[in-house]
C-alpha cells in the first residue's frame, strides 16, 4: 500500500513537473555542460534492474502504475555490454563483470530449444522466440566472450543458427520469427549482431545472411532518407528508436565490412534527422514519410540511441557535424534523466518526454538507461579525441 | 534602377553596417526603400529567447545603450525615414505586396527573417544575400566558427537566393584574413564590414548587367547547424591557435 502512494505522488510529480518543463523547454534550455555524475547513476540505476529480479536478468523497468517489472531478455542481452564497458572503463569496477556474467548466465538458461530469445518478459506462459530478442542477445555472448568470460560460445552458435537458418532469400525473415509477424528494418541490429559472429568463427553462411538482411533493409530507404518497414506494428509510424536500431546497425556493419551503401544510407537518414535536431525545439517520438513530425512527445531512448549513432558517425567519418548533433541529442536526453533520491528511479530516463507520452508512458525503461550510459559514454570519448 | 532592403527589427543583429548598404546605395545614385518586419513584442522575445537564450538581454540592452561596436540604437527603419526613403512595415515576411508596391529591381537582404519564394519572384533582377563563410563549402549557422573548427578559410560571399538556405548562384567571394589577436567577435566585424561592401558591388553588377552568377551544385557543400557550447570552445581554442601562428609569422 506504501508503495502504491509512493508511486501515485510520484506520479503526479512527475507529471507536473514534465508539464512545467514542457512548456518553458524552448526558451529555458540551452545545450551545455551535462551533470559529470549522469553515466554513473545511469549505470547504478541499471544494477539495480539487476537487484530487484534478484541478480537474474535486467528488470524491464519501472513503472509507476505496476513498480518493477519482470526480467526482460531481449534488453538484458544488451544491457550487459553497457556494464561490461563500464566496468573496463573504471578498472576498480570487477563486480560489473561479474554483474554481466550472471546476466549472461541467465539468458541461457532461459534460451529456447531452437536457439532463439523468447520474446516478451519472463514469468508468463511459454513464448516463441524472435529474431530481434536473439540478436540482442548474441551482441551479450558476444560481449562476454569478448571481455576473456568464456562459456558463451556454444549458446552463441545456437543463436547465431537460428538466426541464419530462417533467413529468408529475399533478405527478410519468416513471420513466424518476427515481432508482430512483418519484417523490420531495425533487425539490422540482428545482422551487425550476425557480422561480429560470423568474423569471429569465420561463419560464411551466417555473413552471406546478414548481408542479404542489411541489403533489404537499404531497399526499404526512401531517397529522402525515411524507411518503409521500420515501425514496429503494421500502420504504425516508425519510431526514432527503431530509425536507430536501423542505423546503428547499418554503421557498425559498415565498420566491420567497410560496406559504403550501408554507411551512405546511415548518412541519407541522419542528414534528415539532425536538421530535425537543430530546428527544434526537440526530436519527437516519430516522423512520416515527409519528415514532418508524427508527435508531440519525444521518445527518450530514440534521443540518446541516435546521439549514439552520430556520435559513432563522426568516429567513422571524421565529419563534426555528426559530432555537434550527437552532443545535442545526449543533451536533450541526460536533462531528462532523473535526480534526487528515490532510488526507484534515480539515474533512470522515462520512457518519454513529457513522462505522459505515448511511448512507455509513466515508464522508465532499462534500455533507455542503457542508451544514455552508452552515449555518454562514446560523448567522452569523443570529447577527449576533439581536445587532443 | 530601384533596390528594396529586407530587414527586421534587430534581436541580436547589429545596425551599423546596414546603414553602411544603404548609405553606400544612396551614394551610388540607386534609389532606395526598406522593407522591414516587426513582429509583435511577444514573437520578438521568444524568437530571440529561442535563438540566443537569455544571453540576448544582454545583447539587446547593449544594442540600446550604443552598443559594443559604437552604434547608435535607432533600427534601420528610422534611418531609413530620416533620409526620406520608402518604407514598408509588416509583421511577418509572407505577403507578396507590400514588397511589389516598392517595384524594386533588386531586393537586399539585411538581417532579414527566412524569405518566402512567394517574394522572391518579386525583384526583376533577383534578391541576394551576405553569407558570412565562403560558399558552397559552408551553409547554414555559425559558419566562421565552423570554418575555423575545421581549419578552413574565413569570408563572405554574396549570392542569389533562391529556395533552399545559402543554395542560390554566387555572385562575389572574398575571404577574410587573420589576424593577431583576432576573436570571433572581430572576425564577425569585419565580416560585416565586408559584406556592406560586398553586397552593394553585387547590386551595382546586377544592375549593370556585369554580374556571372554562379551556379552551386547541391551536392558541392554541407549544411551547418548552431555549434554546440563544447565545440564552440574547441573552434575558439582552434581560432587562438590560428591568430597565434599568423602573429609568429608576422
Amino acid at each position: 500500500m506504501r508503495n502504491v502512494l509512493a508511486r501515485g505522488a510520484a506520479s503526479a510529480i512527475l507529471v507536473g513537473r514534465d508539464g512545467a518543463r514542457d512548456l518553458a523547454a524552448p526558451v529555458l534550455e540551452r545545450h551545455g555542460d551535462i551533470s559529470p555524475g549522469a553515466l554513473a547513476a545511469a549505470v547504478r540505476w541499471l544494477c539495480r534492474t539487476h537487484d530487484v529480479t534478484g541478480w537474474e536478468g535486467s528488470s524491464k523497468g519501472f513503472s509507476l502504475l505496476h513498480g518493477w517489472l519482470p526480467a526482460y531478455p531481449e534488453t538484458t542481452g544488451y544491457v550487459l555490454g553497457t556494464l561490461l564497458e563500464y566496468g573496463r572503463r573504471r578498472k576498480n569496477r570487477a563486480d560489473l563483470a561479474e554483474r554481466a556474467r550472471a546476466m549472461g548466465d541467465w539468458e541461457k538458461r532461459v534460451q529456447a530449444r531452437d536457439g532463439g530469445i523468447m520474446e516478451g518478459t519472463v514469468g508468463g506462459r511459454e513464448r516463441r522466440s524472435i529474431v530481434f530478442n536473439t540478436g540482442m542477445v548474441l551482441h551479450g555472448w558476444l560481449d562476454l566472450e569478448a571481455a576473456g568470460t568464456g562459456g558463451y560460445a556454444e549458446a552463441a552458435a545456437r543463436a547465431a543458427a537460428f538466426l541464419t537458418d530462417r533467413l529468408g532469400r529475399d533478405g527478410t525473415w519468416a513471420p513466424a520469427v518476427e515481432f508482430a509477424g512483418i519484417p523490420h528494418t531495425y533487425n539490422a541490429r540482428v545482422a551487425w549482431a550476425m557480422l561480429r559472429w560470423a568474423r569471429l568463427t569465420g561463419d560464411e553462411a551466417g555473413e552471406a545472411a546478414a548481408r542479404r538482411q542489411l541489403n533489404w533493409v537499404v531497399s526499404r530507404q526512401r531517397a529522402n532518407g525515411w524507411f518503409d518497414d521500420c515501425a514496429f506494428r503494421t500502420g504504425q509510424t516508425p519510431s526514432t528508436h527503431g530509425l536507430a536500431y536501423t542505423l546503428r546497425g547499418l554503421l557498425e556493419s559498415h565498420a566491420i565490412t567497410g560496406e559504403e551503401s550501408w554507411l551512405s544510407a546511415v548518412e541519407r537518414t541522419s542528414e534528415a534527422l539532425i536538421r530535425k535536431l537543430a530546428v527544434g525545439p526537440r526530436l519527437v517520438a516519430g516522423y512520416d514519410a515527409d519528415w514532418r513530425p508524427a508527435a508531440h512527445h519525444a521518445c527518450l531512448t530514440g534521443t540518446a540511441q541516435l546521439g549514439g549513432v552520430w556520435l559513432r558517425l563522426y568516429q567513422v567519418t571524421g565529419d563534426a557535424r555528426w559530432l555537434n548533433a550527437g552532443l545535442g541529442a545526449v543533451d536533450e536526453a541526460a536533462r531528462r534523466q532523473q535526480r534526487g533520491r528515490w532510488p526507484a528511479i534515480a539515474g533512470a530516463l522515462a520512457g518519454s518526454f513529457p513522462i505522459w507520452g505515448r511511448y512507455a508512458p509513466l515508464q522508465f525503461p532499462n534500455w533507455a538507461a542503457k542508451f544514455l550510459a552508452d552515449s555518454l559514454m562514446l560523448r567522452d570519448d569523443c570529447l577527449r579525441a576533439v581536445a587532443a | 534602377m530601384r533596390a528594396v532592403l529586407v530587414s527586421r527589427y534587430p534581436r541580436v543583429d547589429t545596425i551599423a553596417w546596414k546603414r553602411q548598404v544603404g548609405g553606400a546605395l544612396l551614394d551610388a545614385g540607386v534609389d532606395v526603400s526598406l522593407l522591414y518586419s516587426r513582429a509583435s513584442l511577444i514573437d520578438q522575445a521568444w524568437a530571440g529567447l529561442r535563438e540566443e537564450g537569455w544571453g540576448v538581454l544582454r545583447r539587446y540592452l547593449a544594442l540600446r545603450s550604443g552598443g559594443a561596436d559604437g552604434e547608435a540604437g535607432a533600427s534601420l527603419a528610422y534611418w531609413a525615414e530620416d533620409r526620406g526613403l520608402e518604407v514598408e512595415r509588416v509583421h511577418r515576411l509572407g505577403d507578396p505586396r507590400p514588397l511589389c508596391r516598392l517595384s524594386p529591381d533588386v531586393v537586399l537582404l539585411v538581417g532579414a527573417d527566412l524569405v518566402p519564394a512567394s517574394l522572391l519572384a518579386v525583384p526583376r533582377l533577383g534578391t541576394i544575400n551576405a553569407h558570412f563563410a565562403l560558399l558552397p563549402a559552408y551553409r547554414g549557422m555559425n559558419v566562421a566558427e565552423w570554418s575555423v573548427y575545421n581549419g578552413d578559410p574565413v569570408g563572405v560571399t554574396i549570392h542569389l537566393v533562391d529556395a533552399g538556405i545559402d543554395t542560390g548562384p554566387i555572385l562575389l567571394r572574398e575571404r577574410i584574413a587573420l589576424e593577431p589577436g583576432d576573436t570571433f567577435e572581430s572576425l564577425r566585424r569585419r565580416q560585416r564590414e565586408l559584406a556592406a561592401r560586398l553586397l552593394v558591388r553585387g547590386a551595382l553588377e546586377l544592375g549593370d548587367g556585369l554580374a556571372r552568377p554562379v551556379p552551386q551544385a547541391a551536392d558541392e557543400g554541407r549544411q551547418y547547424y548552431r555549434m554546440h557550447p563544447a565545440l564552440r570552445r574547441v573552434a575558439e581554442a582552434r581560432l587562438r591557435a590560428q591568430t597565434a601562428d599568423v602573429d609568429a609569422r608576422a
